[in-house]
């Protein structure tokens, strides 16, 4: 993981140096000056719970978050590409080297969840994921996002809003991974193996009486009810937490803004008043890093608790 | 109960705003596995192929030299010994062509000197005889001579053969 925190810190930061201290202050330097520039726009009040239409043609509606959802996912492509610049080769260019320390990192964590089989067939969707949310989530604290904007009626509406600060971005990636979750599931296990785990009696059949066995089938199907119920709750439950996280993190960063807002007018604090955000950002991009994380492991547990029963053979690769 | 509608309408939840994202992330995780993950994952796993068939060669390598110096040990050690015994042998071999040189040699002396010996008493003999019949032809001769005025041709024939039965009696 200490690999994986060093490239990535390696990739918002231009070849000027390969001093890491250098790096490093130029990565500092960029938290504290570019959100308090881009703060002279901001406006005031809290960040909105839903997101903003910046263009409409009848039916179709492009708000804020999809605007900055395209250029991220262009920027992804892009970045990936750029790095794989010259092609993929055995012995790997830095770019390479970066990709694969995340991809190297993910698959020890990863793999020991899902087993083998099902880990080759499911691991280029959980990196989809992860690389989606990681840096949809990094864009999210870039200067000028959610702050760079027009006002209507004296309400503030910005151009860009962080995607997985609106409830549609993490409530489709939600989605996705539940439909994802029973393709996976079915490819592995087959229908009757995904019912057998949902529904199935998981009891010896030879070493209970019929009566027992007959009224544990129904409590497996009661069970299984639950269980289907559970199942449908981890749409909101993913969706939920990543918001929250990401849309609480926005408005913490927004209020901290407003605090040294109101201690610049403090001699002497004055000077300081705009690091006070600065350990925040910290904060929030380590908490982009670990909601991506956690998206992508959960949605790793949810398919490895099927696919991870036995040795399914019939689970084949794409 | 909970009004989903007014809940997700507070959040701004729209199907078609649902539908763009998830269709964009779709979108964007196909193409990130087609033309980047897919191909790293396959770099790597060759990497790791290589590596393990590498370390495997290695190992392979390194028990057959183990193999190899241990039969080389082996070889040498047996060759050592097979050469102790030539030596061994040569010398046994040796001794007993020398013995048999000098029992040769000895023998062959031994058979120079007896031929000598009887070339020696042949030549002896010879020597004898030649002599002897020296010996007799001069005394016939003197006594030819001194005899000769005093004895008849008849008398003379007698007296010289009966001079050779003596001398012949007498080995002279």
């Amino acid at each position: 993981m200490k690999n994986f925190f060093y490239w990535l810190a390696l990739m918002f930061v231009p070849k000027v140096s390969k001093s890491l201290l250098t790096r490093l202050m130029l990565i500092l330097g960029g938290f504290v000056l570019l959100p308090n520039m881009a703060y002279c726009s901001s406006h005031e009040g809290g960040v909105s719970s839903s997101s903003t239409v910046v263009f409409s043609v009848g039916k179709f509606v492009l708000t804020d978050s999809i605007i900055l959802t395209w250029i991220v996912s262009a920027l992804i492509i892009f970045l990936v590409r750029f790095a794989l610049r010259g092609g993929v080769k055995i012995i790997p260019s830095t770019g390479q080297a970066i990709i694969e320390s995340v991809i190297e990192g993910l698959h020890g964590i990863i793999e020991p969840i899902m087993g083998n089989k099902a880990f080759r067939v499911v691991f280029p969707y959980l990196l989809g994921i992860f690389f989606f949310i990681l840096l949809q989530n990094i864009c999210g604290l870039l200067p000028g996002i959610g702050s760079i904007g027009w006002s209507v009626h004296g309400e503030f509406r910005p151009f860009f809003r962080p995607a997985n600060s609106d409830l549609n971005t993490t409530l489709a990636l939600a989605i996705v991974s539940f439909f994802a979750w029973g393709y996976f599931c079915i490819k592995c296990t087959g229908i009757k193996g995904l019912y057998f785990e949902i529904f199935g009696n998981k009891a010896n059949k030879f070493e209970l009486s019929a009566a027992i066995y007959g009224g544990l089938c129904v409590l497996f199907l009661a069970v299984g009810l639950v269980e289907c119920i559970s199942i449908l709750c981890r749409i909101v439950s993913l969706s939920f937490r990543l918001f929250g996280n990401t849309f609480g993190g926005e408005n913490l960063l927004h209020n901290m803004y407003g605090f040294a807002n109101v201690l610049k007018h403090i001699p002497i604090v004055n000077y300081v008043a705009y690091l006070i955000p600065l350990p925040f950002y910290f904060l929030e991009f380590l908490v982009a890093i670990i909601q991506s994380f956690v998206f992508t492991l959960l949605v790793s547990v949810y398919i490895g608790l099927v696919c991870n029963q036995e040795d399914h053979s019939h689970c084949e690769e794409f | 109960m909970v009004d989903f509608d007014s809940l997700l309408g507070k959040f701004g939840v729209d199907w078609h705003l649902l539908l763009i994202q998830s269709l964009n992330f779709l979108l964007v995780s196909f193409l990130l596995y087609k033309f980047g993950f897919k191909r790293v994952i396959e770099a790597m796993d060759e990497r790791r192929e290589k590596i393990e068939s590498g370390l495997e060669y290695a190992d392979k390598m390194q028990e057959a030299m183990t193999t190899f110096e241990n039969s080389h040990a082996e070889r040498i050690a047996s060759v050592q010994e097979e050469a102790e015994e030539i030596i061994q042998l040569a010398k046994s071999t040796a001794k007993v062509l020398l013995e048999q040189e000098k029992m040769e040699s000895r023998k062959l002396a031994d058979n120079m000197i007896s031929s000598a010996k009887k070339e020696m008493a042949i030549q002896h003999d010879k020597m004898f005889q030649d002599v002897k019949s020296e010996i007799g032809t001069l005394v016939v001769e003197v006594a030819q001579s001194v005899l000769s005025s005093q004895l008849t041709a008849e008398e003379r024939n007698r007296y010289v053969l009966s001079a050779e039965k003596v001398l012949i009696s007498e080995n002279l």
